[in-house]
């Protein structure tokens, strides 16, 4: 194949948009520094806990050099957080990386489902919503949307607990990931779903499945409406444009008008609007881990939030920064790949 | 007279809209014979593309009505009386347009190679034909048969043109792969719709010349529709010249020229630059009439010259003049 | 281009905005939203129909009835009435965030757009920086360093809100700078601070206006989270969202207690939404004539 222009575009493109994901998040340790440092009243509190004797609190100052000016303190904030030192909760002096390490692969686990449910909910919809005008496909669209927003997580994860856990009783026995009375298989990725798949265990990827369910879409919900109606205007666009009318001068018929020409196109925008519902999701994972007892880094957050764990909650901040820019590169390339356009800028 | 094929009857059509009734084409009479290239010439607004819409059966149909009492017959065939289906059918291998803006016309996110192959595919489909005798697979043949149509066209290096995207290729090219496309779908009747007008001048020519040549090695017809009737007089054997939803003269090429009939038709050749002459480009005084209200006695009258009293009351009949030139005009 | 902000137009909005049954709906409940706080700011506990605070364990978890439209809680307290006693404190957060931080973003960005340059570059890398993190969980983060109470919650949720503002402020400023009227004002002699308040911003109100408008019903969401979590409000204050989570535990022994709270948030955030989606539409220049 022809390694042409566009391609080579599409690479430069990548490439320059990860040297800038490298200032981004200098950025973004400039402003996790200045909340945990500099805009705490006290930090060495913060970090060692009330109860700290005064020789830890001077290690502590030693450590983290807050008697020399702040861009030596930012300097060895970075160094200290590209060796992994992130902190440690101040009650159990748990390293707080270990713990986002531990608690990482549940809310990305978690959050896919969401996005899972987001397009597989949220698209067709949104074309059904295009394709029906003004009729009941694009009404639901609308409601949905309009719901999802204004909806606080936590009423949409306590209805569906009702309805579905305890009145319904369709969905599983208990929170969690798995049911408690299931051996859970070797962890090898942290991934449930592919640990279960890996060894086989059928019983347990039937029970993980069965509770990533109820929590994806209460954390999808959120999206899925606005989801539908940034693709019905898509598709709307679309169908109204130039290269949809010569496709039918051309004679292609409705269906492949309508799926290839005009639906790929509409969906380019939408689909870079994924990363920032990510960004959604992960705030959102907050309180809906909570509820549904996922272990997550949500329901990590939730816990050091409860007991002002100031370490563990930048934590969990810092690592959702770097996750939400990650997130938005990938989407920015998948753009350039749905998009040629965009490659040669 | 050879067969014609295509002969619209008393064509009227309205769109709807929040501000009103617009009154797009008021009863618009034209045929086409086989092999001939016909112009249709007029300003803004006179429902040129209009005419070529209803004919392909593009029009956006919700604001667009066609009244009862129209008819396009294509081959014999009343149009307006045919399903979606059948109409779909009759798109590309017996109707193809092309059309004024070739970037957006073309689909950005797909390779020329993929597109015009698509118009390939389709010909070949609906004639059941295969293309060659060897045992490639059909994809294979349809790359083929799409590089042999780029390089008719005029396409520089048309093996790497097919991996390109529209948004790569100069306007002219685009222009030129929009003609591929339409051509290789082997269409009985072609539609342009203002094909030119993005174009350079320089490649104007060069792209109509292409055009009338391909056509009738093809021994399609056309229609193209352009503002500009010198653009029109490089291919067109007859011209049409339309006003306010209404066709006004008909005659051949040279005719036109020589002898034009219609005020409207004296007033656009004034218009146009001589070559070589000093004389101020004039303008036509005046605007074409609001479409909104329905239309009552000539167009034309507000503006003309000539105008007399019966002009406004009533609207004039088409009269032959001579065999090949008609005019609707109280004056004849 | 968007409408600008004269009486003509304020009525032209009006009108088109009466028409919708959507909008109306919105509008009332933002309006019914507004006068409840207001009137229980005024007259306190006299306007409830019970007295919030106060415990009866013979009535506890009474559903909901014609007496108690929103049932009991697990201490016997109207559940209603203390609904109703907690609006003034989102009223009074929201209200707070989004007129603060609009205020605060509209000059930078505004400043951002009509100076250009080295101006406009750190302040969009600053609001870079600051859109890099999920609202929410940056604004957590803030208030847990700050520490609980409503003051810090406020201020956390400054820190998060503005950039948006700023955004919006220097798109239009941008687009504005170079219109006719901007250059006139110039060559007139206005200094840039008079030209920015009197040309620039007037025209560039309504997205904002919009955007702010739906911003109250997100900023009310946030509060009622970030209680939730065990910020911002601290008991025996009510808070909606302090309510949820109060009432969580007893969600299968009567569902009223923290859905009632919670549905009551849905539906003033919804009514900002409605209101804030009616008035771009209405603002929307193909909607006007």
């Amino acid at each position: 194949m022809v390694v042409n222009e566009s391609h080579k575009g599409l690479i430069i493109f990548i490439a320059k948009r990860v040297a800038l994901l490298a200032l981004v998040l200098l950025g973004v340790s400039v402003i996790t520094f200045t909340v945990s440092r500099v805009a705490v009243p006290d930090p060495t509190r913060a970090w060692a806990g009330p109860r700290a004797s005064q020789s830890t609190i001077d290690a502590l100052i030693a450590k983290f050099h807050l008697h020399e000016p702040i861009y030596v303190q930012f300097y060895y904030y970075v160094v200290g957080i590209l060796h992994g030192d992130w902190g440690s909760d101040p009650s159990t002096g748990q390293p707080v990386l270990e713990s986002i390490l531990l608690y990482l692969p549940a809310t990305i686990e978690l959050t896919t489902a969401a996005l899972l449910v987001v397009i597989a909910v949220g698209i067709p919809l949104g074309v059904a919503a295009a394709t029906h005008r003004n009729k009941l496909q694009d009404h639901v669209s609308r409601v949905t949307a309009l719901t999802g927003v204004a909806s606080p997580p936590f009423v949409v994860a306590l209805l569906l607990q009702l309805v579905f856990f305890y009145y319904l009783h369709v969905f599983p026995d208990s929170g969690g990931r798995i049911s408690p009375l299931i051996q859970a298989p070797a962890r090898v990725t942290g991934f449930l779903i592919l640990d279960s798949i890996l060894a086989g265990n059928l019983v347990a990827l039937t029970s993980a499945l069965q509770h990533i369910i109820m929590p994806a879409i209460a954390l999808g919900f959120l999206n899925l409406g606005l989801m539908s109606r940034l693709v019905r205007a898509s598709m709307l666009d679309s169908l109204a444009s130039d290269y949809v009318r010569t496709a039918k001068a051309k004679g292609v018929t409705k269906l492949v008008v309508t799926y290839k020409h005009a639906f790929r196109n509409a969906l380019i925008q939408p689909v870079t609007v994924l990363s920032v519902y990510v960004a959604y999701m992960l705030g959102g994972s907050v309180v809906i881990e909570s509820i549904f007892d996922w272990p997550g880094l949500g329901y990590f957050a939730a816990q050091s939030i409860f007991n002002f764990d100031l370490p563990a909650v930048m934590g969990v901040t810092l690592i959702f920064a770097i996750g939400v820019v990650v997130v938005n590169l990938a989407a920015d390339i998948l753009y350039a790949i749905l998009d040629p356009r965009i490659r040669l800028g | 007279m050879s067969e014609a094929i295509l002969r619209i009857r008393n064509l009227r059509l309205v769109f709807e809209s929040m501000q009103g009734r617009f009154h797009a084409l008021n009863g618009v009479n034209l045929d086409l014979a086989a092999g001939e290239v016909l112009g249709v010439v007029g300003e803004s607004g006179c429902g040129k593309s209009s005419l070529a819409l209803s004919t392909i059966g593009l029009l956006p149909t919700p604001p667009a009505k066609l009244i009862k009492g129209s008819e396009i017959l294509f081959k014999g065939q009343n149009l307006l009386a045919l399903n979606d289906t059948e109409m779909e059918r009759l798109r590309g291998t017996g109707i193809a347009m092309i059309f004024q803006e070739p970037l957006t016309s073309l689909n950005p996110i797909f390779t020329i190679g993929d597109q015009l192959s698509e118009a390939v595919r389709i010909a070949a489909i609906r004639q059941n034909s295969s293309l060659g005798t060897s045992k490639k697979s059909a994809k294979e043949e349809y790359r083929e048969e799409s590089i042999s149509w780029l390089k008719k066209v005029g396409l520089p290096d048309p093996e790497s043109a097919l991996q390109r995207y529209p948004h790569e290729l100069s306007g002219g090219m685009r222009q030129r792969v929009m003609i591929s496309m339409a051509l290789a779908e082997k269409p009985a009747l072609m539609l342009a719709d203002e094909p030119t007008s993005f174009l350079d001048v320089t490649t104007q020519a060069q792209i109509l010349r292409l055009t009338a040549s391909l056509v009738h090695e093809a021994g399609a017809s056309v229609m193209i529709i352009s503002h500009d009737l010198a653009v029109v007089a490089q291919i067109a054997d007859r011209v049409v010249v339309m006003y306010a939803g209404v066709v006004v003269e008909d005659a051949p090429i040279p005719e036109i020229y020589e002898k034009p009939l219609h005020p409207y038709t004296q007033a656009l050749l004034s218009c146009l630059p001589k070559q070589g002459g000093k004389k101020r480009l004039e303008m036509i005084p005046g605007s074409p009439p609001s479409l909104r209200k329905a239309p009552q006695g000539c167009p034309y009258a507000p503006r003309c010259a000539f105008a007399k009293d019966v002009c406004v009351r009533e609207t004039p009949e088409m009269k032959e003049i001579s065999p090949v030139h008609r005019v609707a005009c109280v004056l004849y | 281009m968007a409408a600008s902000l004269d009486r003509h137009e304020i009525f032209t909005t009006l009108r088109i905005l009466a028409k919708d049954p959507l909008a109306v709906m919105g509008t009332l409940i933002a309006v019914a939203f507004i006068g409840t706080t207001a009137a229980v700011a005024l007259f306190g506990n006299f306007i409830t129909p019970y007295d919030p605070n106060h415990a009866d364990l013979n009535l506890i978890f009474l559903p909901i009835s014609s007496k108690h439209i929103m049932g009991t809680d697990f201490l016997g307290r109207d559940i209603f009435s203390r609904v109703l006693v907690a609006a003034p404190i989102d009223a009074q957060i929201a209200f707070t965030i989004v007129g603060v931080s609009a205020f605060v973003g509209i000059l930078l960005g505004s400043a951002a757009g009509y100076f250009g340059g080295k101006i406009d570059e750190t302040i969009m890398r600053v609001t870079d920086m600051f859109l890099a993190f999920p609202t929410l969980v940056l604004a957590v983060a803030v208030a847990v360093a700050l520490g609980p109470g409503v003051g810090h919650l406020i201020e956390a949720n400054l820190v998060v809100w503005w950039p948006v503002y700023a955004r919006m402020a220097r798109a239009g400023s941008l687009s504005l700078r170079e219109t006719q009227f901007v250059e006139a004002a110039r060559a007139a002699g206005l200094s840039s601070v008079a030209v920015i308040r009197k040309h620039i911003l007037p025209n560039n109100i309504s997205p904002i206006l919009v955007y702010a408008t739906l911003d109250i019903g997100n900023a009310i969401l946030y509060t009622s989270v970030l209680s939730y979590l065990g910020l911002g409000a601290q008991p025996p204050q009510a808070e909606w969202g302090r309510l949820v989570f109060d009432g969580q535990v007893y969600l299968t022994r009567a569902w009223w207690v923290p859905l009632m709270p919670g549905l009551v948030i849905l539906l003033v955030a919804l009514g900002f939404c409605l209101l804030g989606d009616a008035l771009r539409d209405a603002l929307d220049p193909r909607y006007r004539r």
